[in-house]
């Protein structure tokens, strides 16, 4: 079974002195993830959004 | 389109879990190493960051291939969509190595073998990209960086064994290697899990990405009908 490696929420925010190093590098790997995602659904949203005003069109003009 | 539309929630969901269980993993119950102390959880991004900077440019040096001798379009959006989510892992993993690094060597950066070869391919990457936006042809941006691409692809065998050759600051490699991991078990095992759940991530960012392209290329096409029936 794993054992937590912090007796307190403090010591797992202090870290031995390197919190501001851990979290930095995993707070940017969370960020970049979620802008990833967030472009993402975006563009695709985008591309089916003017899919079908394009469609509208073409059917119109048939 | 059909499978997309059934991978895309599976991959989200498996994709989301996993990372939120590696991030627990990874920053609670993994241990601290005996050396570098707790500056050593950043393994659990850095190299999963790695692995898929790697894999995305394989992934992109085959759709080129493919692209380049079967003129499959398909392997061209895969490779497209391979180079917008590499080139964010690249600088990801670029920026954690340098915050593992200023605690850990004293340096934010140094001009060793692997990190430089790393850098390298994050500007192969910018290339690509670059090359592909300039151009007003599509399938003339395509052939171009494609075979930018190829040639490119020259720095993974460099990047892996740049820890070899050129053995300074970087540390060599300590999961995949002759006689199997240097890692304890209590390390390897969340590193491997982070580097599953990364990929599943890169899974799904891909097949989001494609669906997105070929939406775009339908609507070129449709673009251009319409163009064609106002003449």
């Amino acid at each position: 079974m794993m054992q937590p490696q912090f007796k307190t929420f403090q010591e797992f925010l202090y870290m031995d002195n390197y919190g501001p190093y851990v979290f930095t590098a995993f707070g940017i790997a969370v960020i970049c993830k979620m802008i990833l995602l967030f472009l993402a659904i975006k563009s695709e949203k985008k591309a089916q959004k003017q899919s079908q005003i394009l469609e509208a069109i073409l059917n119109e003009k048939n | 389109m059909r499978f997309s539309k059934v991978a895309i929630p599976i991959f989200a969901i498996l994709a989301f879990l996993s990372l939120v269980f590696g991030y627990i993993w990874s920053l609670v119950y993994a241990p601290a190493d005996y050396q570098q102390s707790q500056t050593a959880r950043i393994i659990f991004i850095h190299v999963p960051s790695a692995w898929v900077a790697v894999g995305a440019y394989s992934t992109m040096a085959l759709g080129s291939l493919v692209f380049l001798v079967w003129r499959h379009n398909l392997a061209d959006l895969a490779a497209k969509a391979a180079a917008q989510i590499g080139v964010v892992f690249t600088a990801l993993c670029l920026i954690t190595g340098s915050i593992w690094g200023r605690p850990t060597w004293g340096t934010w950066w140094e001009w060793d073998g692997r990190l430089t070869s790393v850098l390298v391919l994050f500007f192969l990457y910018l290339g690509y990209l670059a090359l592909r936006a300039a151009m007003n042809d599509d399938q003339k941006g395509a052939k171009a960086a494609a075979i930018l691409c190829l040639v490119g692809s020259i720095n993974i065998p460099i990047i892996r064994y740049s820890v070899v050759w050129w053995n300074t600051l970087h540390q060599p490699a300590a999961v995949i290697r002759k006689g199997g991991s240097s890692l304890h078990a209590d390390i390897l095992n969340p590193l491997l899990f982070m580097g599953f759940a990364f990929m599943l991530f890169f899974g799904l960012l891909m097949l989001i990405k494609m669906r997105a392209l070929i939406i775009e290329r339908k609507n070129k096409n449709i673009e251009a009908k319409i163009a064609g029936m106002g003449q």
